[in-house]
């Protein structure tokens, strides 16, 4: 997780996993700044490190009670996650059709569907159903564990990509154009979706103004501009894949 | 006074009675706490231990809590005892001299208790 921190006396890594840690308890962004901006202060005073004066930052977030107008944690956030969850896994079956549809378009026949395709959205569903039942366990191991959530990301499109060449036998063929159309559409809404989502959920950590901003992100990324990263990911992707299926010829 | 090294589970039993009788001097910070009570000779507590007791001091009321802007290094968060809060520490001072008083009296060396070792065990408490 990417935290630029406003605290020179705490070490950086500590403060990137004491804001993740708060983080996943939905502590607002308000809050998560000023308990940073004590734990620089205290340190600052103390001429000691956060680790040697704090210990470890997940246990030390864990132990702090935030209770104060402001301050309270905010539920349901799980179901909001779940619902962003459930457009980006829209868009990305969006993304699919608007490729099959386009190919069967330049290809002047239908979009073939295959047992391997029925069986690659099989499991992507069950991934997705997995993901929602376990929700509050996997979100953390997501947040903290990248590369392990980047292997089992890898290994699903393996497996997928696997399903489709070795279960070729086509099953039935739908035509090419209403395919492309509900992909765009499902691209459309997901990321209108996904727009207004992280629009309406961007909650900056910020410091004390008494502190001088100390314990905020220094270099916070706007609502705004974070919000359009969320919606145009998957029609950008959609556009490459587009364009490196013209150029391959494929 | 010299800093002692208490057993930590004594530490963590009347930690918050003496947090409080430091924020019943007028309204200070986190650090000039964890100073003030090494300088009383209950130990050296640790950031890790402090805040989190502080945090549920705020969440029960008997703290109000103001940030001030530092003078040449960061602010700081201030504690002030709350009507609630003096009640609180008055009650904790009252509760925990009876303790000590109590506690003081029955751990004393046997040579003491001699007297009253005729006595059966339930009428020392």
């Amino acid at each position: 997780m990417k935290f630029t921190t406003k605290t020179p006396h705490v070490e950086q890594d500590w403060a990137a996993d004491f804001v993740l840690a708060l983080r996943l308890r939905d502590v607002p962004g308000a809050a998560i700044g000023a308990a940073l901006a004590e734990v620089d202060a205290h340190c600052a005073d103390a001429g000691e490190g956060a680790r040697e004066a704090f210990g470890d930052p997940t246990a030390y977030a864990d132990s702090l009670e935030f209770s104060a107008p402001g301050e309270q944690p905010t539920p349901p956030n799980s179901r909001r996650l779940i619902g962003t969850s459930l457009f980006a896994g829209l868009g990305m079956l969006g993304m699919l059709a608007t490729l099959w549809g386009d190919d069967g378009l330049r290809h002047d026949r239908g979009v073939a569907i295959t047992v391997g395709m029925l069986v690659a959205l099989g499991v992507l569903l069950a991934c997705f159903a997995g993901t929602i039942l376990a929700f509050d366990r996997v979100v953390p191991l997501i947040a903290r564990r990248p590369f392990a959530t980047w292997l089992l990301l890898m290994g699903f499109i393996g497996v997928s990509v696997l399903c489709l060449v070795l279960l070729p036998t086509q099953l039935f063929v739908v035509p090419a154009l209403p395919t492309l159309g509900v992909g765009l559409g499902m691209l459309l809404v997901s990321s209108l979706a996904q727009y207004r989502d992280a629009r309406t959920s961007a909650d900056p950590v910020t410091g004390p103004a008494e502190a001088g901003g100390i314990g905020g992100d220094a270099r916070p990324q706007s609502a705004r501009s974070s919000a359009l990263m969320a919606a145009l990911l998957m029609p950008v992707l959609t556009l490459l894949l587009l364009g490196m299926n013209r150029l391959l010829g494929l | 006074m010299t800093t002692a090294s208490w057993p930590s589970e004594w530490l963590r039993g009347v930690l918050g009675a003496c947090v409080l009788r430091v924020i019943a001097d007028g309204p200070t910070y986190g650090y000039a706490i964890s100073a003030a009570l090494e300088d009383a000779g209950i130990g050296a507590v640790k950031g890790g231990t402090l805040y989190p007791l502080l945090t549920r001091f705020e969440s029960a009321g008997w703290v109000q809590i103001e940030w001030r802007a530092g003078d040449g290094g960061p602010g700081r968060k201030y504690y002030t005892l709350t009507p609630a809060g003096q009640a609180e520490q008055a009650r904790q001072a009252r509760e925990w001299g009876e303790l000590s008083r109590v506690t003081a009296g029955f751990v004393a060396p046997a040579a003491n208790l001699a007297t009253s070792s005729d006595q059966p065990t339930g009428a020392r408490a």
